[in-house]
């Protein structure tokens, strides 16, 4: 059994784990897709979290849980600003079930000094550039 | 947040020195000035000259405003259809569709009648039908038509004998014969109307009844005589009824494969006309 747990700590981003810790949060939005029309997409699941209003302390630690995930991601584009991450497009390892795994993280300014943080953790067979021509990314 | 920048023009050769207490955006303290001019001045930027005893300083002062966090917003058109659908979804919907439900099972007698064994059964519940679809998406209501085939097996000692206008009966199998063989087969076209659930995912379950119409029922039955004859004998005309009703029950585990249960408490022969029995059947169910 702990061999099991171990085997699916592994398997899961921290990134995913930030969004289960979240989940709960005031004022956070938390959208689960799988299956349906994700399919179409070649992409069997889809978790994100939107805090839109993260105090820093929050925002630093899914930070934190992204900076992991981008030491262990297979590849990456990051850019940063002031020093902060500020957009992030992680292939991670493949999962245990052998479909190709991503984690996306956008952090923007809120009121008041808060920070708005999107994060998402998307599983499916799609390819890194299949899944970057899918997202529709505005930057104002 | 505003900061000042401070650009220097002209640097006299005198030397002059920022003490450590200097304040960060401070370039040069000067001591003791003897004069202090402001050539230009608003908002945005200020020019001064500084002279002392020894040097003249020309400074030129521009607050820039710093440039503002830019804002990234990501979005994937699939969160869209899900914003539609929620947006949207607060309708029912009409929809039409095809193939759904084939099953194939087993069909066994609920009542005790001497000789009838468990048979089989199969067919399409949904060639063809149209669904009215809750505004969650998960729940609908499903009206139909479909086909399906039955075969009644009659064995143990007895088998199917002719009583005369389309009349049969289970009755002992005659003395010196062996190796019978009977059966009831019954085809129509079955029209059910559903409930549908969807509960886990596409995992679901569906209630229902299903009006049956008997279009044709035919009765064989099939022996062996003492002296090794072989005799087969179909019996058509029946009097079936044309219209009975069951009831349906699916569980669907994911969205193809499934399990079903079926009664059908309506005799299919008229009264006195034929074998009377009710049936339990289930099998497996593909198509939800």
């Amino acid at each position: 059994m702990a061999i099991a747990f171990m085997a699916l700590g592994a398997d899961r981003t921290k990134s995913a784990a930030m969004i289960e810790r979240h989940s709960s949060a005031p004022g956070a939005e938390v959208t689960v897709i799988k299956g349906g029309d994700l399919s179409r997409y070649g992409l069997s699941e889809y978790h994100s979290l939107t805090l839109p209003s993260a105090t820093a302390a929050t925002a630093d630690e899914i930070a934190a849980a992204v900076s992991a995930d981008i030491a262990s991601a297979t590849d990456r584009e990051v850019s940063y600003h002031n020093g902060r991450i500020k957009y992030a497009f992680l292939t991670m390892p493949t999962a245990d079930d052998g479909l190709n795994r991503y984690v996306i993280y956008v952090c923007n300014p809120a009121k008041s000094g808060r920070r708005r943080v999107v994060l998402i953790d998307i599983k499916g067979k799609a390819t890194a550039r299949q899944l970057q021509n899918l997202i529709k990314i505005t930057s104002k | 947040m505003i900061r000042f920048t401070i650009t220097i023009l002209t640097l006299a050769a005198a030397s002059v020195t920022a003490t450590a207490s200097t304040a960060p955006d401070t370039l040069k303290t000067v001591e003791n000035p003897t004069e202090v001019t402001i050539v230009t001045g608003g908002s945005r930027s200020l020019s001064l000259t500084v002279k002392s005893d020894s040097s003249r300083y020309d400074f030129l002062a521009e607050n820039t405003p710093e440039k503002s966090e830019p804002t990234i917003d990501i979005s994937f058109p699939f969160i869209d259809n899900v914003r539609k659908q929620h947006t949207k979804g607060r309708r029912t919907k009409w929809r039409s569709f095809a193939m759904r439900g084939i099953y194939a099972g087993a069909s066994i007698p609920s009542d005790a009648v001497p000789g009838l064994r468990t048979g089989w059964e199969l067919g399409i519940s949904q060639l063809s039908g149209v669904e009215l679809l809750s505004p969650s998406r998960r729940t609908s209501l499903t009206a139909g038509v479909g086909y399906f085939y039955r075969r009644q097996k009659v064995g143990n000692g007895s088998h199917l004998s002719d009583n005369g206008h389309g009349r049969i009966a289970i009755t002992p199998a005659p003395e010196g014969t062996h190796s019978h063989s009977s059966s009831i087969s019954s085809f129509g076209l079955q029209l059910p109307v559903m409930l549908k659930q969807q509960l886990i995912g596409p995992t679901g379950m569906a209630v229902g009844v299903v009006g049956l119409w008997n279009t044709y029922t035919t009765a064989s039955t099939k022996w062996t005589d003492a002296d090794g004859t072989t005799c087969k004998r179909k019996m058509k005309g029946l009097h079936q009824r044309a219209f009975t009703v069951d009831a349906l029950l699916i569980f669907n585990f994911g969205s193809e494969i499934g399990w079903y249960a079926r009664y059908s408490p309506m005799h299919l022969f008229h009264r006195s006309t034929g074998p009377e029995y009710s049936l339990w059947s289930t099998g497996v169910n593909i198509g939800f």
